[in-house]
């Protein structure tokens, strides 16, 4: 049998066990991820993404898997990304943070946890979400991002995620997105409210305005930021990623700002 | 002319959320801006009928002015 026939022969009603897939990747040497992607040519759901089914098509999953993306940001937004993404079977995460976790990241982070106080972030968010999906490749880089290391931290993926929490940073990154034409999603927060932009092509004018708030202190300095909005958030970019990349979303972006202390959520188009 | 104004999170407190204004011809966004006691260093995103926009934008009849303050955390 080849490793079509031996996953077909392992499934049932067309839906295939991780354990199963496991033992195709070793008697055939490939990795997991690619005994997945096999099993989803040949019309057989791997029983993980099983739950996604109805909502993502078999093709779409595929789509997924063979997805490339960076997330800048391993906090409140992106720890909730981080964590969706590998749920949903994104097949490649590149993971970008400098920083270490802190007591207070426990409010809302969530993979702040008090055993891994003063642990680096991407360090604790890889093995985290390896422990969700092990199909998966994550590489982590812990890194703060610069002019100077933009292209190579960036290069290489369908999409940027925006999970940075300073105007300066992402004034670097739309930099970057808006010259190589690579699709962006980004979040941020601030007490009751949150706000996402994505776009396909990031035009110049979605740059000027990041560039025009790079002197601005955004107003979590004295809101800060509770436990609901960044999963809240996370979720819209995550869905939006998820668009993105099965070609649901294929032209065009928006700026989105939610308010749930009045339960109000308004989109513009840029 | 009448023009409605939105203020969002931050900019809304002590003042409206949501409000119609009757104004004089010849108003720029920058006008509404310190009409309604906002520091314009407190806005950070402006929207005139769905589009991002500018303090020095002159506003006309009906149009629907958003005034953001800047969101920055992650």
């Amino acid at each position: 049998m080849n490793t079509a026939e031996s996953i077909i022969a392992g499934a049932q009603d067309g839906v295939v066990s991780s354990s199963v897939l496991a033992e195709v990747a070793t008697k055939f040497a490939l990795p997991l991820l690619a005994v997945e992607k096999i099993a989803l040519i040949n019309g057989v759901i791997p029983r993980r993404y099983y739950r996604n089914i109805g909502t993502i098509t078999p093709l779409q999953q595929l789509s997924l898997l063979d997805g490339r993306c960076v997330l800048l940001g391993c906090g409140g937004l992106g720890g909730y990304v981080a964590e969706a993404l590998a749920r949903l079977g994104v097949g490649y995460i590149r993971i970008v943070d400098h920083d270490i976790f802190s007591e207070s990241n426990l409010n809302r982070q969530l993979f702040a946890i008090t055993s891994k106080i003063g642990f680096p972030k991407v360090t604790v968010v890889q093995e985290a979400i390896e422990g969700i999906n092990s199909a998966i490749k994550v590489t982590p880089y812990r890194e703060k991002l610069r002019r100077e290391n933009a292209v190579s931290l960036l290069a290489d993926v369908d999409i940027v995620i925006d999970a940075l929490d300073n105007f300066e940073a992402r004034s670097c990154l739309l930099s970057f997105c808006s010259a190589k034409g690579v699709p962006i999603v980004g979040g941020s927060i601030a007490g009751w409210y949150g706000m996402i932009y994505h776009h396909i092509s990031p035009p110049k004018n979605l740059l000027q305005i990041f560039t025009s708030l790079s002197g601005h202190k955004g107003i979590e300095e004295f809101l800060g930021n509770p436990s609901f909005t960044p999963a809240l958030v996370a979720s819209i970019q995550v869905a939006l990623v998820c668009q993105i990349i099965t070609g649901a979303i294929t032209t065009g972006g928006l700026i989105q700002f939610l308010d749930v202390l009045n339960m109000k959520f308004e989109k513009f188009e840029i | 002319m009448r023009v409605k104004v939105k203020l969002f999170a931050t900019l809304a407190k002590g003042r409206f959320g949501e409000r119609g204004l009757e104004l004089n011809a010849s108003t720029t966004v920058l006008d509404v801006v310190n009409l309604v006691g906002v520091d314009s260093n407190d806005v950070a995103l402006i929207f005139v009928n769905g589009r991002h926009s500018s303090f020095d934008y002159l506003l006309q009849e009906d149009d629907r002015l958003s005034l953001f303050p800047p969101i920055g955390g992650g």
